[in-house]
C-alpha cells in the first residue's frame, strides 16, 4: 500500500467507465491523522476531495459540487474522532458524504416549498442541487402525474400557472403534486444506496 | 490515471483544516455503553432503595401482571437504546423495520399478558388522578437516560438523525415508565396505554423536535 492515494480507473460494463477515487488505502492514514499527523491528514483530505468530485458530479448540478464537497470535508473534520481504524475507511466516509449530499437536498426542497407557497414559479430549469440524471432516475419511481408536474417545472422550466394551464389542473393541485412528488423522491433517495 | 484539480478555495479549506487539526480521542462505544449502564443501575438501585417495601408490595399484589409490565417496558428501553447506539455509527444500516418488529413483538407480548378487563367504565380504567402522577413521574425518571444518550449522540456521527432521535425518545421514555412501574400497582392495558404510552409519546416528541438540531454536524 502506498502512502499517497491515487485515482483509479475501474473497468467493466456494470461499473461506470469513468475514473473514481480509491479510498481503500486511507484507513491507516486516517488513524495517523487522529494521532496528530498533519501530513497524513492532508493526504486524506486531498484524496477525499478527489473522490467527492467524482461522487457529486453524477448527483448534483455542477455549480453545487464545490459547496457540497467542502461541507463534506468539514464534516469529516468535525467527526474524525468517530472513525474506527479497525474498520474500513471508505464506508465511513461515503456515509458522511452521502449524508451531507442528502442534507443539502433536504434544505433545498424546504426552501422550494416556501417558494411554492409564495410564488407562481419554482424557479427555472433543473434543481440547483440535483443533477438531471438523478432527477430523471427518481421520476421513474413516483406516480406519473407527480412526475409530469416536476418534469415541467424542474426540467422544462415552466411557471406553475403555465403548468396548470397545460395539464388542466388547478394551481393548488399542481403545487400539491410537486410537493408530494418531491417528498417521495427524497424518501426514495434516503432509502437507496445511491 | 487522471490528475485531480482541487480548486483554490477547497485547497485553502484543506490547508486550514490540516493546520487546525489536533490529535483526537477516538469515540469508544463500549465505554459509552458502560457509562450508560452505570447511570441506569444507580438510578434503579436508588429508586428501589427509596421505595423500600413498595416495590415488593407491587409484585406481591399481582406478580404476573407486574412482571409482564416490567419486562415489556424494560424490553422497550433496552431494545431501543441498543438501536440508538447502533444508529450513532454512520455506516449503520437502516433499522426502521427492526424497530417496528421489536415494538410489535413487545406490544403483542403486553396484549397477551396484561389485564384486558375494560369493565367499570373509562374513569375506572384510566384513573386520571393516578395517571397524571404516573405520567409526570415517568417523564422525570426518563431524564437521565435522555441526557446520557443525547450527549453520546452529539459525540457520534448519526447519519439518520431523525431516526436516532426517535430511538432515544422511545428508549428513555420506556426506561422512565419501567422505573415507575416498580411502584405502580396498575396493570390494566388501557391504563398503561394511556399514561405509560403517553409518557413515551411525550419524550419521543421532545426528542424528535430537539435532537436533530443537536446532532452537531
Amino acid at each position: 500500500m502506498t502512502g499517497t492515494p491515487q485515482l483509479r480507473v475501474i473497468d467493466g460494463k456494470t461499473a461506470s467507465s469513468r475514473p473514481v477515487t480509491d479510498l481503500s488505502g486511507l484507513g491507516r492514514l486516517m488513524a495517523e491523522a487522529q494521532a496528530g499527523d498533519k501530513r497524513a491528514y492532508n493526504q486524506v483530505l486531498k484524496a477525499c476531495d478527489a473522490w467527492l468530485r467524482v461522487f457529486l458530479a453524477r448527483r448534483v448540478a455542477p455549480e453545487s459540487v464545490e459547496d457540497i464537497a467542502q461541507e463534506a470535508l468539514m464534516a469529516l473534520h468535525r467527526k474524525r474522532h468517530t472513525y474506527d481504524p479497525d474498520k474500513p475507511f471508505a464506508p465511513w466516509f461515503v456515509a458522511i458524504a452521502r449524508y451531507k449530499w442528502l442534507d443539502r437536498l433536504r434544505q433545498h426542497y424546504r426552501a422550494e416549498e416556501v417558494e411554492l407557497e409564495d410564488q407562481a414559479s419554482v424557479g427555472g430549469h433543473e434543481s440547483a442541487v440535483m443533477s438531471r440524471i438523478v432527477l430523471e432516475r427518481l421520476l421513474a419511481h413516483i406516480p406519473e402525474n407527480q412526475a409530469q408536474a416536476i418534469r415541467l417545472a424542474k426540467i422544462d422550466g415552466y411557471a406553475l400557472d403555465e403548468i396548470a394551464q397545460m395539464t388542466g389542473q388547478s394551481l393548488s393541485s399542481v403545487k400539491v403534486r410537486i410537493h408530494r412528488g418531491m417528498k417521495r423522491m427524497m424518501k426514495k433517495l434516503e432509502e437507496s444506496h445511491a | 490515471m487522471r490528475e485531480h484539480q482541487t480548486s483554490s478555495s477547497t485547497q485553502s479549506l484543506i490547508d486550514g483544516l490540516t493546520e487546525s487539526m489536533a490529535p483526537v480521542a477516538r469515540r469508544n462505544p463500549r465505554r459509552e455503553a458502560l457509562v450508560l449502564g452505570g447511570i441506569l443501575f444507580l438510578q434503579l438501585a436508588g429508586t428501589i432503595a427509596l421505595m423500600g417495601t413498595n416495590a415488593v408490595a407491587v409484585f406481591t399484589h399481582d406478580f404476573w401482571g407486574s412482571a409482564a409490565k416490567a419486562v415489556m417496558f424494560a424490553g422497550f428501553a433496552l431494545g431501543f437504546a441498543l438501536l440508538a447506539f447502533r444508529s450513532f455509527d454512520p455506516t449503520a444500516p437502516r433499522q426502521k423495520n427492526l424497530a417496528i418488529a421489536m415494538a410489535g413483538a413487545l406490544v403483542g407480548f403486553g396484549v397477551l399478558t396484561l389485564d384486558r378487563n375494560f369493565g367499570g367504565g373509562a374513569l375506572n380504567v384510566l384513573r386520571p388522578a393516578n395517571g397524571i402522577q404516573c405520567l409526570i413521574s415517568s417523564i422525570s425518571f426518563a431524564i437521565p437516560m435522555f441526557i446520557a444518550l443525547t450527549v453520546f449522540m452529539r459525540g457520534a456521527a448519526p447519519t439518520q438523525p431523525r431516526m436516532t432521535a426517535l430511538f432515544i425518545g422511545i428508549a428513555s421514555g420506556a426506561w422512565g415508565t419501567f422505573i415507575y412501574a416498580l411502584q405502580c400497582p396498575f396493570t390494566n392495558i388501557g391504563y398503561l396505554a394511556a399514561w405509560y404510552g403517553g409518557a413515551i409519546a411525550i419524550t419521543t416528541l421532545v426528542a424528535a423536535v430537539l435532537l436533530p438540531r443537536l446532532a452537531r454536524w
